[in-house]
């Protein structure tokens, strides 16, 4: 393939970029007592993406692999006919040739179907027995195994494999009209052997979806929130993270003045950084979608802002370096900047004093998800409780966190000493694609928080 | 295609095959210029299959790799669920109207030319914000075959273009929206003035932000905003999650679950709507299902597997994909119109809320029916006039509640997101937070 590719963009006037990809995957789900989907796909594709010199990005996909050589001249005549008023540069990077491997300890291929099912029809079946008020679940198991292949105009080769498996379980509890849900997940993509031995985490699952049924809603205000390591690590991704991509600013004076490096962020205590080179993570990447290596990047040291997460062209935009966060969801889709493993680094109050002198407080825990526009951010916890006098009481639900990110971190009050990175498994959705992401933590406390509610 | 009996080779009792591919021309205007064009192909293969009793599913964008759908897809089969689905036989189905010969010979240069011709219009603004532009041209292709002689083949065409305009300032982000999605390029093109114009002035009201004296207001949602109160009931409606018993509505057929005032279809027949299909994905000529009826709910979405469980009869609601089951989705969901227009409306009281954007729409636990969202776009409509943004609010409250008593409904309805006919929806039972501290 190496040679296929490099032979293919040789000769060109201009930067051209291709990926080839290649994936498998199985999936095996439970809705229920009954088997919802139990599927195994296979998804093929290239793209290729083309800068003439004072032309725009040209860009092709594609299913077709003979059709490759095709593929390139299309991309280029896309790009001559795009004439920006400023030429788009891109930044240098090392140049490279490297096949990486994924280091599997434990191959999810060397199980059978039959295998994967009787591990997810387990979990269903704690979830479904845990007591008559669970009506629903969903437990799945999925795997997904990529070949890629990467080659620029630059001379840089890149092949490298993604394996990622994992479960997801959800456990619906009614009565007298009232649903609530809870749901867990773990990935890996180490070992099969991590999805096993999770019965545990199944009944904790259902008892909380249980539990919820006597929670009451929230009521709306403003809190001092304490946010588990699961929830901090969501609200820094939503609420800061984007932020921190280049491609938010690049092309907007004021959005740059609002990010400029060396601006007070939040306390002393608190570093925030991204991170796509540590082994194994869910977000890890090593090599980004432009064959940058990837590295270990702060964003926020000692509460100011210290750095952000680049492409090539962004970098060349604002002068600063790729950090390799240009990353695409798949053959279909371009590169785009975002977030690989994005981190608060551990603090030193330890995690019983965060609660302490909370008169009357929110512990919210889990996440269902996030969702921000540029300063403001939006995230749901799965559960709470209500803080009284520093005690942890009673369980409320519908918690929706809401706010200006500029004020809320300034708004942090104390940084745990309990960091993990978090074993479930994160996608994060932008510009329409999906990518995998890595998340950690430790429990952080913020002041004057909004949440909806009655 | 291939001709699915011959591709199953007896291998299999009985199976769907399922055909779809999409070409794209994308064009990215940003820093009001031309950014990138993309043109994207895909096109793959799924295959449903029915043995001994179970069923398997595999889908494919490999060309070269048709052989080993089959074997996974029989692979899949021998753990499947135990269920046995009765295809339907072949059917005749309504002329729609998606496809549109002027998109497929669009000239790219044309494409080039509207951009700029937004972006020129637009350009007073230059100074103060930043501006977006994504326009789409796509053409697809679907085929579908099962073994009971049900057969479709589709073409349709879709032209989207959607504007977004964003302006910064230390403290206050502003960005507001407008999007259009039509089958056909005469439809999009000459809803764009008024979508320009939309934009202008939505951006003009919003840079002037007021304060909420206070939050006991009542709430109305704009077209842009409805899809966070009817969400839930989607979510609720669809098959899957009835049959699971995981709905809060099920039981509830011929029961009153809203005001009377609320009417709800959906209708994937409407003639050049890009959320209109003659077929469903199980090969059932597509037909208008009343979800809500006068406030009373009526029918839920149903595919093949869901109306099995429920013992009722599948609804046409199935949609498929390469590399998804078929199961219940929306085609187009139109509200039916209210009695008020919309000066009537925004006159009710003296004070009001209107919501044009929410941040987090369906996160939470919206099977439930509650909603819990910041407001990304809020103004203080006052005498009915709009007096200015609301910044820093939120609101929360639960459908299955706030529902049950509406103010108002529109006359006025609008097409959003290409396959949503919305009115205008007034509550006064909507819990907001936020505005005074904002």
């Amino acid at each position: 393939m190496k040679d296929r590719l490099l032979n293919a963009i040789k000769g060109k006037n201009a930067y051209v970029e291709v990926r080839i990809e290649r994936k498998e995957t199985s999936r095996v789900q439970f809705r229920g007592r009954m088997i919802d989907e139990l599927s195994a796909n296979t998804d093929l594709g290239g793209f290729v993406r083309a800068l003439v010199p004072n032309g725009g990005w040209g860009i092709a996909t594609f299913n077709r692999i003979e059709e490759l050589e095709r593929r390139i001249n299309e991309a280029i005549e896309l790009s001559r006919s795009i004439i920006p008023p400023e030429p788009i540069r891109l930044t240098p990077v090392e140049i490279v040739q490297v096949v990486l491997k994924e280091n599997l300890k434990d191959d999810f291929r060397n199980y059978s179907l039959v295998q994967k099912k009787e591990l997810i029809e387990n979990y269903n079946e704690i979830l479904l027995g845990y007591n008559s008020a669970i009506v629903d679940t969903s437990a799945t198991y999925y795997d997904s195994f990529s070949k890629l292949y990467y080659a620029n105009t630059d001379g840089t080769y890149v092949e490298k494999e993604r394996a990622d498996c994992g479960i997801m379980l959800v456990a619906v509890a009614k009565q007298n009209g009232n649903i609530q849900q809870a749901h867990e997940g773990r990935t890996s993509r180490v070992a099969f052997s991590d999805l096993k031995g999770l019965e545990e985490l199944a009944k904790g699952t259902a008892e909380k979806a249980f539990q919820l049924l006597s929670a009451e809603t929230v009521k709306g205000g403003r809190y001092t929130v304490v946010l588990d390591p699961y929830l901090a690590g969501v609200f820094i991704h939503e609420a800061f993270g984007h932020l921190s991509e280049a491609d938010h600013v690049y092309e907007n004076p004021r959005a740059m003045e609002m990010m400029k490096l060396g601006k007070k962020f939040g306390p002393p205590e608190l570093n925030v950084g991204d991170d796509g080179a540590i082994p194994s993570l869910r977000g890890s990447i090593y090599y980004d979608d432009e064959g940058t290596p990837a590295r270990r990047n702060y964003l926020i040291k000692e509460g100011i802002l210290v750095g952000r997460l680049h492409s090539r062209e962004t970098a060349s935009k604002m002068n600063e370096t790729p950090t390799g966060n240009a990353r695409a969801q798949s053959y279909n889709h371009p590169p785009i900047v975002r977030m690989t493993n994005t981190f608060i680094e551990n603090g030193n109050v330890p995690v019983e004093d965060i609660f302490s002198d909370i008169k009357e407080g929110i512990y919210a825990c889990r996440a269902y998800g996030g969702m921000t526009q540029f300063e403001n951010f939006s995230f749901s916890a799965g559960y709470a409780y209500i803080i009284r006098n520093g005690r942890v009481e009673n369980l409320v639900r519908d918690v929706v966190l809401q706010g200006n990110l500029f004020e809320t971190l300034l708004n942090i009050e104390a940084i745990g000493n309990d960091f993990i990175w978090l074993p479930t498994g994160g996608s994060c959705g932008k510009d329409g694609q999906l990518a995998p992401v890595g998340m950690g933590s430790p429990h952080i406390r913020i002041r004057n928080v909004l949440i909806g509610g009655k | 295609m291939l001709e699915i009996k011959e591709f199953l080779r007896s291998r299999a009792d009985s199976g769907e095959l399922y055909y779809q591919s999409h070409e794209n021309v994308i064009l990215r205007f940003e820093g009001w210029k031309l950014k990138k064009s993309e043109v994207k192909e895909s096109a793959g293969y799924s295959l449903r299959v029915q043995k001994n009793g179970r069923i398997g599913f595999s889908g494919t964008t490999d060309p070269n790799a048709l052989d080993s759908l089959l074997d996974k897809a029989l692979q899949s089969a021998e753990l499947g669920e135990k269920i046995t689905l009765d295809f339907p036989g072949a059917a005749p189905s309504k002329e729609l109207e998606l496809f549109d010969e002027k998109i497929v010979n669009y000239p790219y240069a044309s494409l080039v030319a509207l951009g700029e011709e937004i972006v020129d219009k637009l350009s007073p603004l230059k100074n103060e914000c930043e501006l977006k532009i994504d326009i789409g041209l796509t053409r697809y292709f679907e085929e579908f075959q099962n073994t009971s002689g049900a057969n479709f083949a589709i073409k349709g065409t879709l032209f989207d273009i959607s504007l977004e305009l964003t302006k910064m300032e230390e403290g206050d982000v502003l960005i507001v929206s407008e999007f259009i999605s039509e089958t056909h390029i005469n439809d999009a093109l000459s809803k764009l003035p008024a979508a320009i114009e939309n934009l202008r002035k939505k951006y003009n009201l919003a840079k002037n932000i007021v304060k909420l004296e206070t939050e006991n207001l009542p709430v109305i949602f704009h077209p842009d905003a409805v899809m966070a109160l009817l969400l839930p009931l989607l979510v609720g409606v669809n098959g899957k999650n009835v049959s699971a018993g995981a709905s809060p509505l099920v039981g509830k057929i011929d029961t009153q679950i809203f005001d009377g005032k609320l009417t709800i279809i959906d209708d994937g027949t409407v003639p050049r709507k890009p959320g209109s299909t003659p077929y469903d994905g199980e090969g059932f000529p597509k037909k208008p299902i009343t979800l809500v009826e006068n406030g009373y709910l009526r029918n839920y979405l149903l595919d093949l597997l869901s109306a099995k469980k429920l013992n009722m009869s599948p609804n046409g609601a199935a949609s498929r994909g390469i590399f998804s089951s078929p199961a219940p989705r929306t085609s187009n969901i139109i509200v039916g119109e209210g009695n008020l227009s919309t000066n009537e409306i925004f006159s009710a009281f003296p004070k009001a809320i209107l919501i044009e954007g929410l941040l987090g729409i369906g996160q939470g636990n919206i099977i439930s029916g509650a909603f819990s969202n910041p407001v990304a776009i809020g103004f203080l409509v006052e005498n009915g006039q709009i007096l200015g943004r609301v910044k820093n609010i939120a609101i929360a409250g639960n459908i299955y509640e706030c529902l049950k008593n509406i103010l108002a409904i529109s006359k006025e309805r609008e097409w959003k997101y290409g396959a949503y006919c919305f009115p205008y929806i007034m509550l006064d039972n909507v819990s907001v937070t936020g505005g005074k501290n904002g």
